[in-house]
């Protein structure tokens, strides 16, 4: 099975984490970029950072520039998004049979267990793979975090979509595609409660080997900039949506204490040792009105969650 | 050029006998003929074995015995009867394309391949009967792309949560790997079913799942299944159609279930303990839907139930209790089972080898051709 993967350099702060993870275990990996450095609202990107960062991981010459032109102000950033993403899958389906489409904010911590599951997938016909991914709101101390949770405290996985995707797919949104997907779960039944009750579960692993997303685990100054430079900006710039990260993040126990009161956004306390942790995201982050945060989703919110 | 391997195949008669000449037809009209076709048919009258013989001279009919309190498995039968390295196994009531034997066959080029199954189509959804409600009802072509397109990603698997799903009428493009095949269109490797004791009554009284039960043993011994769409067979007959409600649909499903996952698995599989507790986490749509009747709640659609579909929620209600009835039964019935009181409900025809070589009890066979 040949498997390449694709990356938006967009995002430096665990770039390294992410890439390194799965790089012996591609044939290929595509990496898009604006050429202009630009984001999808328009925005400044650190791409050149991006660039370096995996020209010094490229040990073995896998990575192919792929660069083009995303910032297309006149279109949705969703839109562009998924144009980004279909662009740079077209390129990376050449010669392949699955594409791995992980953002560069996501870690796999095993990914043997991630390889597995996608020959399984393969195996059983699937067109994508929906692997769990633990949505991470915000570093409490070195390898704590508060993470998503169900009301019970149970850990929710997160599907932004499907993490590798038979090469050749059309996407429809970001990630998203309308091909069968073999869904992979932290428990037999679904623990997303996003996803309907009866959802089928083909394969479980351990919560420790789903990947960790990195998604709000951000320096203040990054959140501020975040907040006003995503695309999804009218969600994110709303006062209260930075001041209840900023309270929970500051209380994260009373936040995990608090959850069952709340009717939704449900978090726990988390310890995540692996993978290590090598980045200082509060020095990744550009705090200027121009620049595009590091902290910068490069994929576009799926689900209520990453909305909040 | 390696040869192909030698094909018996069994044909289990139904109950119209148009159907099972129709299936007789079109296994002739096969672009590669099968090494020997074999008929299984406890119940068929002296009119139909008249006309299987003259009109199919070369097939052989099994009569295997009826015998009061026990439970027959008519695949055994033929099981017993078979001498091809490949036995595949049919429903009389479906007709198979002309390529069915050779996409069937290709797959056991493979060495690790142990069984393979086809695609079962249904024919004519006029047929398909009052359950099909959730197919397309206009046409053949809307019904037969419902079909297969439906589950893609899920044919033949045994979840993480004890459920098995089907979609056999699904067409994923190429082969995939199941954990059990259709009833209607497998075919096994001969030694390898003889290597987990060929077919057995799953449960008591019924020999209905006994093809699901063999494949499910297959399986959990680590042998690889294939299924794969080009081996094609369509059948006028009503498939089962999800979404049925009678209670005795309901308490059978569970039943049977639980019993084909302990024969295969036994106690201690984690699929085992998992499978009533997802038995109890669906009663949840049975109670939703009693509470919103009772409650007069509106519906996803936003309309309220009016009086007289409300006054059936006790009904909605038993649905639960014939689910968790019969997952009890289906606990009582793989306890007995296990504890050797059920092995009245095995098959009395022993291994396909010690039956034709001598050493176990051959079957009545009536064979026209020899």
């Amino acid at each position: 099975m040949r498997t390449t993967a694709y990356v938006l350099a967009a995002d430096p702060a665990f770039l390294t984490e992410s890439l390194l993870a799965y790089y012996p275990h591609v044939e290929r990996i595509v990496v898009s970029y604006d050429e202009n450095a630009r984001s999808w609202t328009g925005t400044p990107l650190p791409v050149e950072e991006c660039l370096q960062a995996i020209a010094r991981l490229d040990t073995a010459g896998k990575c192919v520039l792929a660069p083009g032109h995303y910032a297309r102000l006149d279109h949705d950033p969703l839109d562009n998004d998924t144009f980004q993403r279909q662009c740079a899958l077209d390129q990376a389906s050449e010669d392949a049979d699955w594409v791995v489409q992980l953002d560069t904010d996501e870690v796999m911590p095993r990914p043997d267990t991630f390889l597995r599951t996608l020959h399984h997938a393969d195996a059983a016909g699937a067109g994508g793979l929906e692997f769990p991914s633990r949505w991470l709101y915000a570093q409490v101390g070195p390898g704590t975090y508060l993470e998503a949770a169900t009301r019970s405290g149970r850990l929710a996985a997160n599907y932004p979509g499907p993490l590798a995707i038979r090469a050749g797919a059309d996407l429809r949104l970001c990630r998203q595609s309308d091909t069968p997907l073999y869904r992979v779960d932290v428990r037999p039944w679904n623990s997303d409660p996003l996803h309907p009750r009866d959802v089928v579960v083909h394969e479980v692993i351990p919560e420790s080997h789903a990947v960790v997303h990195f998604s709000w685990v951000r320096s203040e100054a990054a959140m501020r900039a975040k907040f006003g430079w995503s695309g999804h900006t009218a969600e994110y710039s709303e006062p209260a949506v930075y001041s209840r990260w900023k309270w929970r993040k500051d209380h994260p126990r009373a936040a995990a204490l608090t959850s069952r009161l709340r009717g939704e956004e449900w978090y726990r306390i988390a310890r995540i040792s692996d993978p290590p942790i090598s980045a200082p995201v509060a020095h990744r982050a550009p705090t200027g009105p121009t620049g595009r945060p590091a902290g910068a989703r490069a994929t576009a919110p799926t689900t209520p969650r990453d909305l909040r | 050029m390696t040869p192909g391997p030698q094909v018996s195949v069994v044909v289990r008669g139904g109950d119209s006998p148009a159907l099972l000449v129709t299936c007789l037809e079109h296994l002739g009209a096969l672009r590669t003929a099968p090494h020997e076709i074999i008929l299984v048919d406890p119940g068929t009258d002296e009119s139909t074995r008249h006309l299987v013989a003259e009109k199919f001279p070369d097939v052989v009919h099994l009569r295997p015995p009826r015998r009061p309190g026990r439970a027959q498995t008519p695949w055994q039968a033929g099981l017993s009867y078979a001498s091809g390295d490949v036995v595949a196994f049919l429903g009389g009531d479906t007709r198979v394309d002309e390529f069915w034997l050779d996409a069937l066959t290709t797959h056991y080029a493979d060495p690790a391949v142990s069984a393979v199954g086809g695609r079962v189509v249904s024919a004519s959804p006029a047929s398909r009967g009052p359950h099909a409600v959730h197919a397309a009802r206009a046409d053949g072509e809307a019904l037969a792309a419902h079909e297969a397109t439906t589950g893609l990603a899920s044919i033949g698997r045994v979840l993480p949560s004890g459920e098995l799903t089907s979609f056999f009428g699904a067409d994923p493009g190429r082969p995939v790997e199941v954990d059990h095949l259709p009833t209607a269109n497998l075919s096994f490797r001969t030694a390898a079913l003889a290597s987990v004791g060929g077919f057995r009554a799953p449960g008591p009284g019924t020999t209905d799942h006994d093809a699901t039960d063999a494949a499910l043993r297959l399986s959990a011994a680590g042998h690889r299944l294939v299924f794969t769409p080009q081996a094609i067979t369509r059948r006028d007959t009503a498939a089962e159609a999800p979404g049925r409600t009678d209670l005795r649909h309901l308490f059978g499903t569970r039943r049977d279930h639980l019993i084909l996952l302990t024969g295969a698995y036994g106690w201690r599989h984690p699929l085992v303990r998992r499978y009533p507790a997802t038995t109890l986490r669906d009663q949840h749509r049975h109670l939703r839907a009693a509470y919103r009747l009772l409650r007069a709640r509106p519906d996803d659609h936003g309309s309220r139930p009016p009086l007289h579909r409300r006054a059936i929620w006790p009904v909605i209600f038993t649905r639960s209790v014939a689910e968790l009835a019969g997952l009890a039964a289906g606990t009582l019935a793989a306890l007995q089972l296990r504890s050797g009181h059920g092995s009245g409900h095995r098959s009395g025809h022993g291994s396909r080898h010690g039956s034709r070589h001598g050493s176990g009890h051959r079957p009545v066979a009536t064979d026209p051709g020899s």
